[in-house]
């Protein structure tokens, strides 16, 4: 055996085993649970009681709390669905096409939820619920479209290794779509502001926003967390079924 | 080669065509992924009169003027080159003179601009009012840099941040 | 009864705002909800599944 192979085998087989992923998420599920519920909890606690409103949009403010952590999410999920299919393209690991497959959802509500918070304030703030020559928005809402095709992907594909392999191709094809939202404000004219946090002279939010702010980050990047974990061993869970359903057809 | 090996090129040749592919593709766009135009990009292009465009920029302090209605009117400016616009209509809750403005419309044959549509630009910069009162206080209050054009921000700008002749 | 309407008005914002944090928070829910009730019927029906056998 070669050594990559010997150090893949090493690094890589304990969370592809489906056995070994499950046990190890049956044990973190339920604090997971209850950590994501204490931190939505205490985020909308600060984004709608504790935060003060800002000089110029008062209390649309308070929308930023919602947007700014389920867009950056939006993109964040769509990368690690890429990654995870990368692992599954070079080492051909069935749990990481899962766990690409059980994000997908929560990628595009996350990307539903900036959309549509982004429109709300747009609308008081602009004068716009929405516009269509804005690269910002026009990208982002490409990236709701490249979630409800790769979701599609393995709705329609019956055989799930086909449905495995387009889907791979789909997530990292798509990951091209997330420089451009990220880099779009700072190529391109747009209506959309620059980005506020990480920029050279540091970030451009006072304090007292900004602790309501990563407290929301943390709920929803929890319940990223928890809700993948989960969807993953629902998925391990329905390809476990179907194939010993297929071995008693067959009479093995 | 292994079937691993041969999977990881196939994939970095595949990812370095697409990245390829979508570089020229974007340059090929170029303009038209563009929301609006500054001042100064303006009179370098010569904009005929009746195309519909975007201007954008800052709201100049003291310009804006109500009339009759609805009629206002105000400058916008990059603090090189500015814009005369004349709108009729209902101005967006964050539009304030020293803002971020877009207003989207035409030359008329007189060199004005009609907007037929007015949006507020909002920057990067959230604060609650308490401290943003202090900043301008104390000097150091700056208007949106990425509405400033490039010659200005070079010279106009001094050491405190503040612009010359620009602000408070 | 005061306190609560000018907070619920949001300075004249809450049609805006509160759609904004409905929405958001529905859409978690229902996945929380829905992905929690098929995982633990799956599970029912596999134990049921490891008995028969």
């Amino acid at each position: 055996m070669q050594l990559d192979e010997r150090i893949d085998r090493l690094t890589m087989q304990r969370y592809a085993n489906p056995k070994a992923f499950i046990a190890i998420a049956d044990r973190v599920i339920p604090w997971l649970k209850v950590l994501t519920g204490l931190a939505f909890v205490g985020g909308l606690y600060l984004a709608l009681f504790q935060a003060p409103a800002d000089y110029q949009q008062s209390e649309t403010v308070r929308i930023m709390f919602v947007h700014v952590p389920t867009a950056t999410m939006s993109m964040m999920v769509f990368a690690i669905m890429t990654t995870s299919s990368i692992v599954a393209l070079i080492w051909g690991h069935r749990v990481a096409d899962l766990f690409a497959r059980a994000s997908a959802p929560i990628g595009a509500a996350f990307t539903f939820i900036a959309l549509f918070s982004g429109s709300f304030w747009g609308r008081p703030m602009w004068g716009t619920w929405w516009e269509w020559g804005d690269a910002r928005l026009v990208s982002e809402l490409i990236l709701l479209f490249i979630y409800f095709g790769y979701m599609g992907i393995w709705q329609t594909i019956d055989d799930p290794i086909k449905a495995a392999k387009a889907a791979r191709i789909t997530a990292i094809v798509g990951a091209v779509n997330l420089p451009i939202i990220k880099f779009s404000v700072d190529w391109w004219n747009t209506l959309h502001q620059p980005a506020s946090l990480v920029r050279m002279d540091g970030p451009a939010i006072h304090e007292s926003l900004l602790w309501p702010l990563f407290a929301m980050w943390a709920a929803f990047g929890l319940f990223y967390v928890t809700m993948a974990l989960i969807g993953t061993k629902i998925e391990i869970l329905r390809f476990q079924s179907r194939a010993r359903a297929m071995r008693q057809t067959e009479g093995v | 080669m292994t079937r691993k090996q041969q999977r990881t090129w196939f994939l970095v040749g595949g990812v370095g065509v697409l990245a390829l592919a979508t570089v020229l593709i974007l340059g090929a766009l170029g303009d038209s992924l563009v929301y609006f135009y500054s001042p100064t990009e303006l009179t370098e292009k010569a904009i005929d009169p009746g195309a519909q465009i975007r201007v954008g920029g800052l709201v100049e302090e003291g310009s804006v003027e109500k009339g009759e209605g609805l009629d206002v009117s105000f400058v916008v400016t990059d603090l090189n080159e500015s814009v005369t616009v004349n709108y009729n209509g209902l101005l967006p809750d964050l539009f304030r003179e020293g803002q971020g403005v877009v207003a989207e419309g035409s030359f008329l044959t007189d060199g004005q601009f009609h907007a037929t549509k007015v949006l507020a630009k909002h920057d990067e910069k959230y604060m609650p009012k308490e401290v943003a009162d202090a900043l301008k206080e104390q000097g150091k209050w700056k208007a949106d840099e990425t509405l400033i054009d490039d010659s200005v921000k070079k010279y106009g700008i001094d050491d405190s941040g503040t612009n010359k002749g620009y602000g408070e | 009864m005061e306190n609560l309407s000018t907070f619920l008005a949001m300075d004249g914002y809450g049609t805006f705002i509160w759609p904004v944090y409905g929405v958001a928070l529905t859409l978690c829910g229902v996945i929380w909800i829905a992905r929690s009730y098929t995982l633990r019927s799956l599970e029912r029906a596999q134990k049921d599944e490891d008995q028969a056998t």
